[in-house]
């Protein structure tokens, strides 16, 4: 059996990304300098900020600025996904869920993703892919 | 005296150190707010080539996050010279230029 440990909707209109919708755990913690440090491991990114209210912006950046590099230099954000261990779950006419799974016999896995903190938000990606 | 003082670095020089590592796909910059993001030449998957820098202070980069792109990019070196040079900085306190005042 299969843990389900992060969902993404992703939406495209005219084969362009349009939004997507994530719900994905990921970990922060406060550096020696004094700044929040982000990472989001099942994006393969980190990022910074100055305090816990920038921490939002500073991950929604982060979130946007993968899909634009996936879609631009990388084989597209489905693509950049899957390398990192996304798995195709659904499509739906314009609608591409995708999810993360952990296998239920990985126990140190599962518990790894147990302590992070459960990120869910959707960003319109229309204006930035324009 | 306890060193709890990380100074942060420009931007500008953090561009200028990506850019001199050669390694940069031309135009691939990206900004969303103040992230932005570079992307290094190669056929590795986005994720190992994706550079991405926040300016966290002011239109500045933090300590911690300047050291890791150091680290990466190779340019510690540089970077440490950079805070002794504009922020009389060096690992361990600040640098007092005449010691006969003390």
């Amino acid at each position: 059996m299969q843990t389900n440990e992060a969902n993404i909707e992703i939406i495209r209109k005219d084969k362009k990304l349009f939004s997507i919708s994530v719900v994905m755990p990921m970990w922060d913690k406060i550096s020696d300098d004094g700044f929040i440090k982000i990472d989001i491991p099942l994006f393969g990114l980190r990022t910074f900020a100055k305090n816990e209210q920038d921490s939002e912006i500073a991950i929604e950046e982060a979130i946007k600025v993968f899909c634009i590099n996936s879609e631009k230099f990388g084989a597209g954000l489905e693509n950049e996904l899957r390398v990192l261990g996304w798995s195709h779950h659904t499509e739906n006419g314009e609608i591409i869920a995708m999810v993360y799974n952990v296998s239920d016999t990985n126990v140190v896995m599962e518990q790894i993703m147990e302590t992070g903190e459960q990120y869910a938000h959707t960003h319109s990606l229309e204006l930035e892919l324009a | 005296m306890e060193d709890n003082y990380y100074p942060s670095v420009t931007f500008e020089f953090i561009k200028s150190k990506i850019f001199s590592s050669e390694q940069i796909i031309e135009n691939s910059e990206i900004k969303v707010g103040n992230t932005t993001t570079f992307m290094l030449k190669g056929s590795q998957e986005m994720r190992k080539r994706i550079i991405l820098v926040r300016c966290t202070n002011e239109g500045d980069v933090n300590f911690g996050q300047a050291t890791g792109l150091a680290i990466r990019l190779r340019f510690m070196g540089d970077l440490l010279n950079w805070y002794l040079e504009n922020k009389n900085w060096k690992e361990g306190g600040y640098v007092v230029s005449n010691h006969n005042s003390l």
